[in-house]
């Protein structure tokens, strides 16, 4: 059983010291007002990991029935999107995100049609340009080409 | 006058307009997704704001953020599931008066009281605002840093289910605030060697990360829901009757909007409290007590009034002294920081002609939103039926491009996921992503207050003299702490209500 309270109060703790090992170089009023809140936060810290000795309180980080699966490759993928973002450029790489989350989130029996394939082909491709399209030229925002595509 | 001129010709120039309509029906399409919150639509739309004129800009959250409490009662009515938190109160009658056959009937009671509530929170954030922000002149350092204080102690509302991972929430959002290069002293504090994290942390990156990140991963993690949307026939006539029929209740609406502003002003109460207050207190004075829960046209009146007025209620404090009186209201603060624009009596100066076209495009907005609701609730009942799997990429999509616009730094979406990420982890422990962003935002104003204090202090030859000693300050520090008890002595009380509720239940059982 992981003891939620404990554990955040540890993790605050921790922080608080990191913290305070680095503000350690800080000028007098540049280290005031950090040392004050690393002081609030290392107090708060300590209350929740005694908190939670005297009553603990078991974590539920998932919920029943949840999708754990999905989450994690969500996770992933956006992690692999921001990755990709600046060598593929965006509009490829925005396809690809928005088409894998499609068929991630559809459900099993969808998922094996090809009218979802198309169907989330689709609307990535329309969202991707329509953005593109707007931001390049109507708003003036540089989005990333992708390095493999420069020079 | 010179500035509610300006204003007049701002909200009526052809592309403000549009721009006004669109931000309204955005608002009404992500009122009406269950999951989807004004604050998440508002963080959304902050960055595409930033390369217009500030007035367009406002104009259009604004719009968005009164489109949101119009469409949040439209699942509330037709399928039993409030749209925001806010419509909470509006299902215990709408979703009954549905059932009935009254759909109809319910959707326009739910437009024109919140055309209602919108117009006489307008009116009050028009008449009180200029008044406190005058106040705001006699402010100096010490009164800066209370007031930041006083802004940190919502905390203990907002984050109710604990109010001490609250404050720790608050206390992680400070120290967030203090990365970058120091406002007194210039020392480069926790960037890990990145320049661009000098400027400091992103606002708009950590608002985005913080409100829709979490968001996204809960939609995925409890998964696609399949709503039974009630139908109805549209019938002619029902407009007029069913305004005719609310006309003539007008201490309903009127009580309802006052409570729906004086909520909105306390910061951190939102448009939930204010309706169910509102509903408590219809109930309580209706002649026909019996009548609700079971589907009067009351029931939504009360609950949608006190909802919508409780948005211009919110900006009154976030106008005149920075305090946002609500998540939606910090990310509006965010917008104004963005465009350069300190809150207090400079909005109503210098910056005049912007906040009052933002204050007027209320009125437009409420009589937009009406007729939208009104006549179009059939076309807006359907957006409850997009499939999540297209919904939930189009807003990581958004997320993405709205972090990475505002500077065009691949940076920014970095620290949206990390922070997207870290809040989902949070949220899971049990502390408050809102408690967090409202730290990030207070940090600065209350760092510069206090170092500018302890200046001020040692030049006059005593601090506490300076910190404590000054009449408004004094005011803010009582303040603080009564926001600070008033929480923990509504859970002891409570507490102490429940435990007679089990005594007495052991009792008859005993008996």
């Amino acid at each position: 059983m992981v003891n939620s309270d404990s554990l955040s109060g540890l993790a605050i703790l921790a922080l608080s010291y990191i913290g305070y090992y680095q503000s350690q170089g800080f000028t007098y009023y540049s280290k005031i007002f950090v040392s004050w809140v690393l002081i609030i936060l290392a107090v708060l810290g300590g209350t929740l990991l005694i908190k939670g000795l005297v009553s603990p309180k078991a974590l539920q980080f998932w919920t029943e029935g949840a999708k754990i699966r999905s989450v994690v490759l969500t996770v992933l993928i956006l992690a692999g999107y921001t990755a990709l973002l600046p060598i593929i450029g965006f509009i490829i790489s925005s396809i690809a995100m928005f088409f894998t989350l499609c068929l991630l989130l559809a459900s099993p029996p969808k998922r094996r049609s090809v009218r979802t394939w198309v169907y989330a082909l689709v609307v990535s491709c329309t969202i991707t340009l329509l953005f593109d399209l707007v931001f390049r030229h109507a708003l003036l925002v540089p989005l990333p080409v992708g390095s493999i595509f420069v020079g | 006058m010179e500035n509610v001129i300006f204003a007049v010709t701002q909200i009526f120039d052809p592309m403000n307009l549009i721009l006004l309509v669109l931000g309204g029906v955005a608002g009404i399409i992500v009122g009406c997704l269950p999951g989807l919150t004004a604050t998440m639509a508002l963080a959304l739309l902050v960055p595409f704001t930033f390369t217009m004129p500030a007035a367009s800009g406002l104009i259009m959250l604004g719009g968005l953020y009164v489109g949101a409490m119009f469409g949040d009662a439209i699942p509330a009515i037709l399928i039993n599931t409030p749209g925001t938190p806010s419509a909470i109160a509006t299902t215990f009658d709408g979703y009954p008066l549905a059932k009935k056959g009254m759909a109809q009937q319910a959707l326009i009671a739910n437009a024109f009281s919140s055309l209602v509530g919108g117009i006489i929170g307008t009116i009050t954030l028009l008449s009180l605002s200029p008044p406190l922000a005058e106040l705001g002149l006699k402010f100096g350092p010490p009164e800066y840093f209370w007031m930041a204080i006083f802004g940190l102690t919502i905390i203990g509302t907002i984050a109710s289910d604990s109010i001490l991972k609250g404050l720790t929430a608050g206390a992680l959002g400070l120290l967030l605030s203090t990365v970058g290069i120091s406002p007194i002293g210039g020392d480069v504090r926790f960037t890990m060697g990145l320049v661009p994290l000098q400027a400091g942390i992103n606002l708009m990156a950590a608002l985005i990360g913080f409100f829709c990140i979490p968001q996204v991963l809960e939609m995925i993690e409890t998964g696609a829901k399949e709503y039974q949307v009630i139908q109805y026939v549209s019938q002619k006539g029902l407009l007029r009757k069913t305004i005719r029929e609310l006309i003539r209740k007008p201490i309903l609406l009127l009580r309802s909007s006052l409570i729906g502003v004086i909520v909105g002003i306390i910061p951190g109460a939102g448009g939930n409290i204010a309706s169910l207050i509102s509903y408590n207190e219809a109930v309580r004075w209706s002649k026909n007590q019996d009548e609700f829960g079971k589907g009067t046209l009351d029931g939504i009146a009360a609950t949608e009034t006190a909802n919508c007025s409780v948005v211009q209620g919110s900006l009154i404090p976030m106008l005149t002294l920075g305090i946002p009186g609500s998540p939606a209201a910090a990310v509006i603060l965010g917008a104004l920081l963005l465009h350069g624009m300190q809150p207090g009596r400079q909005l109503y100066t210098t910056f005049g002609g912007i906040t009052y076209t933002f204050i007027l495009s209320f009125f437009l907005a409420v009589v937009v939103m009406f007729f939208f609701v009104a006549l179009g609730s059939r076309f807006f009942a359907r957006m409850i039926s997009i499939p999540y799997q297209y919904l939930v990429p189009g807003i990581v999509f958004l997320s993405v491009i709205g972090s990475y616009a505002l500077r065009n730094n691949l940076l920014d979406v970095v620290m949206m996921l990390i922070f997207g990420y870290a809040a989902y982890i949070l949220r899971k422990f049990g502390f408050n992503s809102g408690a967090l962003v409202l730290g990030l935002i207070m940090g600065p104003f209350a760092e510069q207050g206090l170092v500018q204090s302890l200046l001020m202090g040692r030049a006059a030859g005593s601090i506490p003299k300076v910190l404590f000693g000054r009449p408004i300050s004094l005011v803010l520090i009582g303040l603080s702490l009564l926001s600070i008890a008033w929480p923990i002595f509504s859970a002891w009380r409570e507490r102490q209500q429940h435990r007679k509720i089990t005594m007495k239940e052991g009792e008859i059982i005993d008996g």
